[in-house]
């Protein structure tokens, strides 16, 4: 265990990646954290203050934090955060005027804190510096890699709060990292086990050890070279961690459920960081070659190329939503956030445009990711040319594999059920893999709002001649959602069923339907305005997107009064 | 004398076994230890009412002493051939049936006997023998034994004339061989059809003089006009054809009215009697002639399979013979026939002789199929192009083909559109209208060639495109294709592959594991269809690279040991990129270029 950890603080690639679990490291083992890292703000060396006990006396701790090994460079080199200029901005500035009045009379450690170690070449000047600079009233600490490896197993991944039995998980998963199935499973188990705490203090803890683990996860995935397994446990994370902190919603704030609230947004921060890093350098530099994804793929599967699409578009769209909702809470301008937005959904319109695997979904399930980009369309309120004949190609091979028996979308997931789809050019079997479909009245919608007039059509011929058997539904959550949501706990929600194909029908259909079912509204990540939440949990288990998040949009003004009206 | 014999080409064979119904009596035990039987052990199995047995048992001695032996013994009156239990025939197994089957016909000619006798012999043998092609042997038997005394004939025909049942089941052999003509013309007048009809075929195989082929025409005019039967009908036209042939009338007036009044009322056995006397002998008849019977062969009904099979065998020996342009107008209408055409997979071997023509009768015709509003006619040539397994490029030209710009596009998609599992085939045909089609047309061509065929496909039609020299006229536009293709590949190949989009091992294996299964039905499929796998023994080894079998063959003592190394067989073909990139669009893609439109 202590090699793993002490081979992630030394793969830390910048300073502010320490940054970002010492705070919770140090509280933790018992210390008050009372600066955290900022940036952006003179800091005169100190990166991180927090009141401690050292050797059984309550002292300041001053971390001054450099990434990886301390080279020459680092130590006294031209670059600003060079540490022994940011030591000296400590000793000259900090411990005389910025040391809080009740901290005043506390020894001082100064702590020189880094993922590596120091290099042999310079000890004999860091030794010096200390020596020389060590008073009665401040002295100094190195905080190495190996150091922090012992904190953190003595601290956030203490046996005591993660058993044996979950730190063989966190293991198992840093190990099979490039694997990323094997990987996420066993820190799908380790969140499992962390989901039962239920006092505060215990909660905090569990969503820090969380939040560590999916840093080291990260950490190794990316020198593995392979983000799957962080990406898809960062989303897992995130509806833990909400999990974690849905108690303390709507009760007086603690400093317990502060904590949890930290972690979580710490938590989406790295999510974004390794979303946006796996779409930055892996995806985005090939969204302008033809095929270029698609080709990428290492299988001769035209299934795993289908899914891995819809997978890259459900992503865009979810970094999107995001990137609004951080927006929003971090008052950024509106037209900066819709830039930014407008970006994400040209990615997402390239995506399409390049690899046509994108026009026919497998299975159906994957109208989550397609309602999720519609949404963020909708949101920008541009392309909507190439939206349309997306639309248009889609609804067009849907009814050409369907009378065909060709590869159309089916209800089952299952790997073993897609790939070997169509098992048969049969009624039988089709009625049986097509026995229900949220996809049909999405895109139904969708054509209809767009005024996609043939294609719609299309789709209501289609449901009359070959899909009479198909229930075509949509699903808005219920009372039990709740508490089911997040962590996937139960079967919930409500099926919307016997919608038509495509028309002003079938708008007017859902939008009711939104209406009769209130439980949306009390869900507590809308209520909070941390809506991205279900909308990564609809991804994350594959529930449809509530029509909630997109039927308003496609309702004529005139007509969703109407509609309030008759519910009123 | 040891136990084996050598036959007359000098192998050593089993010496003739006495084999009981079911098993072997002792004596056949006996017989079967020790050399071919004596002439008194023949007598006495002769006697015991054994020697059909002996003639019919499967090991039984099939060689010309063996023959000789019974033919000298019956005709010195000590066994009689003629009087053999022929009920039991019907208990013979059909490999016993078919070995004595062809020994009696070889020895019928040479035995001596009386007509009633010998025609109920050979009535019996063909009885049994049923609808197997080698049924008729022992008419053809009987034909020579009764040319080889006209009396014999003469008898043959008296005793039909008095009812005789057997007599009339031969009535044309023994016009035949008596050369009775004067009887067989005045027998196509009797209404009974069963004594018309041989008397008809008779004619047409009896030598006539000029005179009297002529007053058989003429004799044949009158059924035709007093029967409409369809029988009679393709009786009729046989003889015509036969008579005509032999004496050259075939283009005079009697004949060809004689063969269009047959040809009237074409019904299944005037369709078979065409595809017959096609088969026998296209190359001798005058092209208007062939061109009747081709028109009324493309009246035949889709599910009477044997005349379409012989159809199929007499148009492609056309297809290379004189009459090519009438066999390839007749298999394209026989194709599209009003939606109800003969499907291409019947018609396997006109497609074998159409696909072996020239350069520029195949550009010729692949053109005007390709370029037919008959999508039936453009899947046949689809499907000759696969039943042969060709892939490789065609020589295509467009010289004589006097296409317009537009046909000159369209040809290019469907090509693409129907050839695309034989891209190098495809690539040919448009790399030939590169070369000599219109200049305007040309950017939509290089397009096409680029995408759905090079694009698609890194292996064979690469290979073919960069293979074209620089002095070949297409030359430019082909380099232009490849140069845009080694950009795209680049630009693929920077992306390499992308770890986190790789399936899970357990995917691969699921998609493996079907991927298997489908490869091993296939082959279990192609097992099943193998007519060579029917024919052969088979072993499977589990260990080594060779086997090591011991086997004794027919007429040897001693087991002989064989080694028989394995070797290796494989088949490979290339799945075009979109296949697994976007199968649906491709399927759309194809779809389009086949109806000669590109999809968007």
């Amino acid at each position: 265990m202590k090699l793993i950890l002490s081979e992630y603080l030394r793969s830390l690639k910048e300073r502010r990646e320490l940054d970002a679990i010492l705070p919770d490291l140090l509280s933790e083992l018992g210390f008050h954290v009372y600066s955290r890292p900022m940036i952006g703000t003179t800091q005169h060396g100190v990166d991180i203050a927090a009141v401690g006990e050292d050797q059984g006396e309550k002292k300041v701790f001053l971390f001054s934090v450099k990434q990886g090994d301390l080279t020459r460079q680092d130590w006294d080199g031209t670059a600003s955060q060079s540490l022994r200029p940011s030591l000296n901005q400590i000793r000259d500035v900090y411990i005389r005027t910025k040391v809080p009045k009740r901290y005043k009379d506390l020894k001082i450690v100064v702590c020189l804190c880094f993922g590596g170690d120091i290099q042999e070449n310079i000890r004999l000047e860091v030794e010096g510096y200390v020596e020389e600079n060590t008073t009665e009233r401040v002295s100094f600490q190195e905080w190495n890699g190996d150091k922090l490896a012992e904190l953190l197993m003595q601290g956030v991944l203490r046996e005591k709060t993660l058993p044996a039995e979950a730190q063989k998980e966190f293991r198992k998963a840093v190990a099979m990292v490039d694997q990323p199935d094997v990987a996420f499973h066993h820190f799908e188990r380790l969140a499992r086990s962390l989901q039962t705490a239920s006092e505060p203090k215990k909660r905090v803890s569990a969503a820090r050890q969380l939040y560590v683990a999916l840093w080291v996860l990260y950490v190794w995935a990316r020198d593995a070279g392979n983000l799957e397994a962080p990406y898809r446990a960062s989303e897992l994370a995130i509806l833990s961690v909400w999990e974690l902190l849905r108690p303390d919603i709507g009760r007086r704030e603690t400093a317990h459920s502060k904590a949890v609230v930290s972690v979580f947004v710490q938590l989406v921060q790295l999510h974004l960081t390794v979303a946006a890093e796996l779409l930055g350098d892996k995806i985005v530099p090939h969204l302008d070659t033809p095929d270029g994804l698609a080709s990428a793929i290492p299988s001769h599967s035209s299934l795993d190329v289908n899914l891995a699409m819809f997978e890259i578009l459900g992503r865009i769209s979810m970094l999107a939503a995001w990137v609004e909702w951080g927006g929003m809470r971090n008052g950024v301008e509106v037209e900066a956030v819709r830039a930014q937005l407008t970006e994400l959904q040209g990615y997402g319109v390239k995506l399409i445009a390049n690899n046509s695997a994108l026009f026919l979904p497998r299975h159906d399930r994957q109208a989550v990711d397609i309602a999720l980009f519609l949404m963020l369309v909708h949101k920008t309120g541009a392309c909507t040319g190439d939206i349309a004949a997306w639309l248009e190609q889609m609804v067009e091979r849907l009814v050409f594999t369907v009378k065909t028996h060709g590869r159309y979308p089916i209800v089952s997931e299952d790997y073993g059920d897609l790939v070997s789809h169509p098992r048969e050019a049969t009624e039988v079997y089709r009625k049986e893999v097509t026995a229900g479909s949220t996809l049909i009245p999405l895109i139904g919608a969708w054509t209809t709002a767009l005024e996609l007039a043939e294609p719609a059509a299309a789709l209501e011929r289609l449901k009359a001649e070959e899909l009479e058997h198909c229930t075509l539904q949509s699903w808005v959550p219920d009372a039990g959602s709740e508490n089911a949501f997040y962590v996937n706990r139960d079967v919930h929600g409500l099926a919307v069923t016997g919608l038509p194909a495509a028309g002003p029908d079938l708008i007017r259909r859902l939008s009711d339907a939104t209406r009769v079912e209130p439980a949306y509204r009390s869900l507590s990540a809308i209520a909070t305005g941390n809506w991205p939440v279900i909308l990564t949990a609809c991804r994350h288990y594959g529930l449809p997107v509530p029509p909630q998040f997109w039927i308003d949009g496609l309702v004529p003004p005139g007509a969703a009064a109407a509609v309030d009206e008759e519910a009123a | 004398m040891g136990l084996l014999r050598r036959n007359h080409l000098g192998v050593w064979k089993w010496p003739a076994t006495c084999l009981t119904i079911g098993r072997m009596s002792e004596a056949s035990d006996d017989l079967a230890a020790r050399e071919g039987p004596t002439d008194d052990e023949l007598i006495e199995l002769s006697k015991e009412g054994a020697l059909l047995n002996t003639i019919f048992g499967h090991r039984a001695d099939g060689s010309e002493a063996f023959l000789d032996q019974l033919a000298a013994l019956h005709d010195a009156g000590r066994i009689d051939i003629l009087d053999l239990p022929l009920d039991r025939l019907a208990l013979l197994d059909n490999r016993d049936f078919f070995n004595g089957h062809a020994r009696f016909c070889q020895i019928i000619p040479r035995l001596s006997g009386e007509p009633l006798a010998m025609m109920r012999l050979v009535n019996a043998l063909v009885e049994r023998a049923g609808e197997d092609l080698s049924s008729n042997w022992p008419n053809s038997a009987y034909l020579e034994w009764a040319k080889g005394d006209p009396e014999r004939a003469r008898i043959g025909v008296e005793l039909e004339r008095g009812g005789d049942p057997d007599a009339r089941k031969l009535l044309r052999c023994n016009l035949e061989a008596g050369s009775f003509v004067d009887l067989a013309i005045e027998m196509t007048t009797l209404a009974d059809q069963e004594r018309r009809l041989p008397a008809v075929f008779a004619l047409s195989r009896m030598p006539l003089s000029a005179e009297q082929a002529l007053e058989a025409l003429v004799a044949l005019q009158a059924v035709v006009e007093a029967f409409s039967d369809d029988v009679t009908a393709a009786n009729v036209l046989h003889a015509a054809l036969e008579i005509g042939k032999r004496h050259g009338l075939l283009e005079q007036p009697a004949a060809s009215v004689l063969i269009l009044a047959a040809l009237n009322n074409a019904g299944p056995q005037t369709h078979y009697a065409v595809a017959s006397n096609l088969f026998d002998g296209a190359r001798d008849l005058p092209a208007p002639v062939v061109g009747s019977m081709l028109e009324v062969a493309c009246g035949v009904d889709r599910t009477h399979t044997r005349t379409i099979s012989l159809l199929d065998t007499a148009l492609s020996r056309m297809v290379e013979g004189p009459h090519s342009d009438l066999a390839e107008a007749t298999i394209e209408r026989l194709i599209t026939a009003g939606g109800q055409g003969i499907p291409a997979s019947n018609l396997a071997s006109c497609g074998r002789s159409l696909l072996k023509y020239s350069p520029e009768r195949l550009s010729r015709l692949v053109a005007h199929w390709l370029l037919s509003e008959h999508h039936v006619l453009r899947e046949a040539l689809e499907t000759f192009f696969s039943m042969v397994d060709r892939k490789e490029a065609m020589a295509f030209t467009l010289a004589g083909l006097e296409l317009s710009p537009r046909d000159q596009l369209l040809l290019c998609r469907r090509a693409c559109g129907y050839f695309f599992i034989r891209p190098e085939l495809a690539a040919s045909i448009l790399v030939g209208v590169l070369r000599e089609g219109a200049p305007e047309i040309r950017p939509h061509v290089q397009e096409l060639l680029f995408d759905p065929l090079a694009a698609n496909y890194g292996g064979m039609a690469q290979d073919y495109l960069a293979a074209i020299p620089k002095d070949d006229p297409g030359f430019t536009a082909v380099a232009s294709v490849l140069k845009r293709l080694k950009a795209r590949n680049t630009a693929l190949g920077k992306a390499g592959f992308l770890k986190e989009l790789a399936p899970s091992a357990s995917k691969r294996q699921l998609e493996a594991q079907r991927s298997a299964s489908t490869m091993r039905e296939a082959f279990k499929k192609a097992e099943r269809k193998s007519v060579l796998l029917d024919l052969v023994s088979r072993e499977t080894l589990l260990h080594g690279r060779a086997s090591l079998s011991y086997f004794r063959g027919p007429g040897e003592q001693a087991d002989r040991s064989m080694v028989t190394e394995l070797h290796g067989m494989s088949y490979s073909f290339e799945l075009p990129r979109e296949d697994v990139l976007d199968p649906v669009g491709l399927s759309l893609k194809i779809l389009g270029l086949r109806h000669g439109v590109l999809h968007a």
